[in-house]
């Protein structure tokens, strides 16, 4: 349809100038969404793969029990001599102290606070560890020691994940359904406007194809404008909130980005508003024609 | 080429205002709507290229009863008539290149061959240098041309206008008239609703003429009205 002339000037009606901008408002809410779903379910993901194959165990201070550093070797010797485990160290007191700044702060740290020992253990790959008979060995080794597989937290996260997820694909959907609405509106609007016009053309032998194809080509070309709008605004959004430093390292959740693959998504939601344009215009108005003589 | 019988057509629940046409257009033919305002020359065009549907009655036309037309069909036969509005019905927005273009690209003829023809056609009826003018820069005669050759460029077997004289004086009148003459002689059946009896008289075409919905007066091509030299003297106006 390259350097067709367009026969009805749909660019310049009042029911359709409007109607870029609201597809801009709907791509950049779309674009606001999936961005926001892919981000919190990367960082998930990110986090599932960091705990997966590990786990932490946890000496309590307590009194009446041997010393720490003795309570740790004898919890580090059971752990290093399972075949299931590849290593395990003992968190660093400094690291330990860093975790917690964040809500004591600096000046209530001290070295002298009774913190829990932690030991970072990594599993081999596909190995199983029966955890209640390792926290037993463990307990029997050191009193007050537990094991903590992570699988609580774990769950916790996935399951919001999904959620937030489905509430994502959900509201995209619910963007796309009202996009559509209101396509069809401005479609059958323009359609009243021209009526004349198509009347004509129909005299001269148009067929609905041909009026159809008018429609869905401004429709296009307005859908994919609208897009781009809103791509570039939620993009200098998604910056924005970058540098505003909320996708900073909290330190203990992973970064929240998007993979190449997740720009890619939001990419092609420009392309998607003029396909979905384009089809809402072609069925409404083919829709519409067929009820004509 | 075109058969009514017992033709009528009403607007909704209103009466009817076609009643009981009975006549046959022969290919080739060229004949005169006469009739006074309302009686019902603009609605029997109207049938004529297919706007409406009669509400009774069979209209053939190309040998197809239109009736009997399904829908995906009727572009097809749309394409073989020619229509010339009296308000003209032209794109303003389009230049009068695009507008005469417009039954070719229907037709999905080819770019090259479209601009041949319709620059051809243009400069036939004087507007040769006014392809990219858009209408509302034009005249009334300008625009009435522009009209005349939209309908024309497809080569259409019936050539319909509905009061084509109506917007230009006398001396373009005639000269327009001239035009359709010369379609007809190049084998268009042409149909001219007017109601402007002096410019008819100076032709020597039959008349249709419609009084009230009804046809009060019909005489076939083969009884043509022969006055000698009438034609010859319109064409030195």
């Amino acid at each position: 349809m390259a350097g067709r002339i367009r026969v009805l000037p749909l660019d310049r009606d009042d029911s359709r100038r409007y109607l870029p901008w609201i597809v801009a408002v709907m791509v950049y809410l779309a674009a606001m969404t999936l961005a926001g779903a892919m981000a919190t379910a990367g960082m998930a993901l990110r986090w599932q793969t960091g705990l997966t194959g590990a786990l932490t165990v946890q000496l309590q201070p307590a009194a009446g029990t041997p010393a720490n550093d003795a309570r740790i070797e004898a919890v580090l010797s059971i752990l290093r001599a399972d075949a299931a485990v590849a290593s395990a160290e003992p968190v660093d007191e400094e690291k330990m102290l860093g975790f917690i700044q964040p809500w004591l702060g600096r000046e209530g740290l001290t070295l002298d606070l009774p913190l829990p020992r932690l030991i970072d253990v990594r599993l081999r790959d596909r190995a199983s560890v029966d955890l209640g008979d390792l926290a037993a060995r463990l307990e029997a080794a050191a009193p007050g020691t537990t094991v903590d597989d992570h699988a609580r937290w774990l769950t916790g996260i996935l399951k919001l994940a999904r959620v937030i997820r489905f509430i994502a694909f959900g509201t995209v959907a619910l963007i796309a359904a009202a996009a559509i609405t209101v396509l069809v509106f401005a479609t059958r609007a323009a359609l009243a406007v021209h009526k004349d016009s198509i009347a004509l053309l129909h005299i001269m032998g148009a067929r609905n194809r041909f009026i159809a194809d008018e429609f869905q080509g401004a429709a296009l070309a307005q859908g994919f404008r609208g897009g781009m709008i809103g791509l570039l605004t939620a993009l200098a959004t998604l910056v924005a909130l970058g540098s505003a430093g909320l996708n900073a390292d909290i330190g203990i959740l992973p970064q929240a980005t998007l993979t190449p693959l997740q720009w890619l998504v939001l990419a092609a939601l420009p392309p998607a508003a003029g396909a979905v344009a384009l089809i809402t215009a072609r069925l409404t108005v083919l829709r519409v024609l067929a009820q004509l003589v | 080429m075109v058969r009514f019988e017992n033709v009528g057509l009403r607007y909704g629940l209103g009466p009817e205002v076609l009643r009981d046409l009975t006549f046959e257009l022969e290919s080739g033919a060229f004949h005169f709507l006469v009739g006074p305002s309302g009686a019902g020359k603009s609605s029997l065009l109207q049938l004529l290229y297919l706007a409406r549907r009669p509400t009774r009655g069979l209209i053939t036309l190309f040998d197809r009863a239109v009736l009997k037309v399904p829908r995906r069909e009727l572009p097809a036969l749309r394409q073989r008539i020619g229509v010339v509005f009296q308000d003209f019905r032209l794109f303003d927005h389009l230049s009068a290149f695009d507008n005469v273009a417009l039954p070719l690209r229907l037709k999905g003829a080819k770019e090259p061959e479209i601009r041949k023809h319709v620059s051809e056609l243009l400069t036939w009826v004087e507007l040769g240098d006014h392809l990219d003018a858009l209408p509302p820069t034009l005249s009334g005669g300008q625009k009435q041309r522009v009209a005349i050759a939209r309908a024309v460029i497809a080569r259409p077997r019936l050539l319909l206008a509905d009061e084509p004289t109506g917007n230009v004086d006398d001396r373009i009148a005639v000269r327009l008239l001239h035009l359709f003459v010369d379609l007809h002689k190049m084998g268009t059946t042409v149909v001219i609703a007017t109601h402007n009896l002096e410019l008819v008289s100076r032709f020597r075409y039959p008349e249709l003429r419609l009084e009230n919905g009804e046809i009060k007066q019909f005489r076939p091509s083969a009884q043509r009205d022969a006055r000698p030299g009438i034609e010859a003297a319109a064409r030195r106006v």
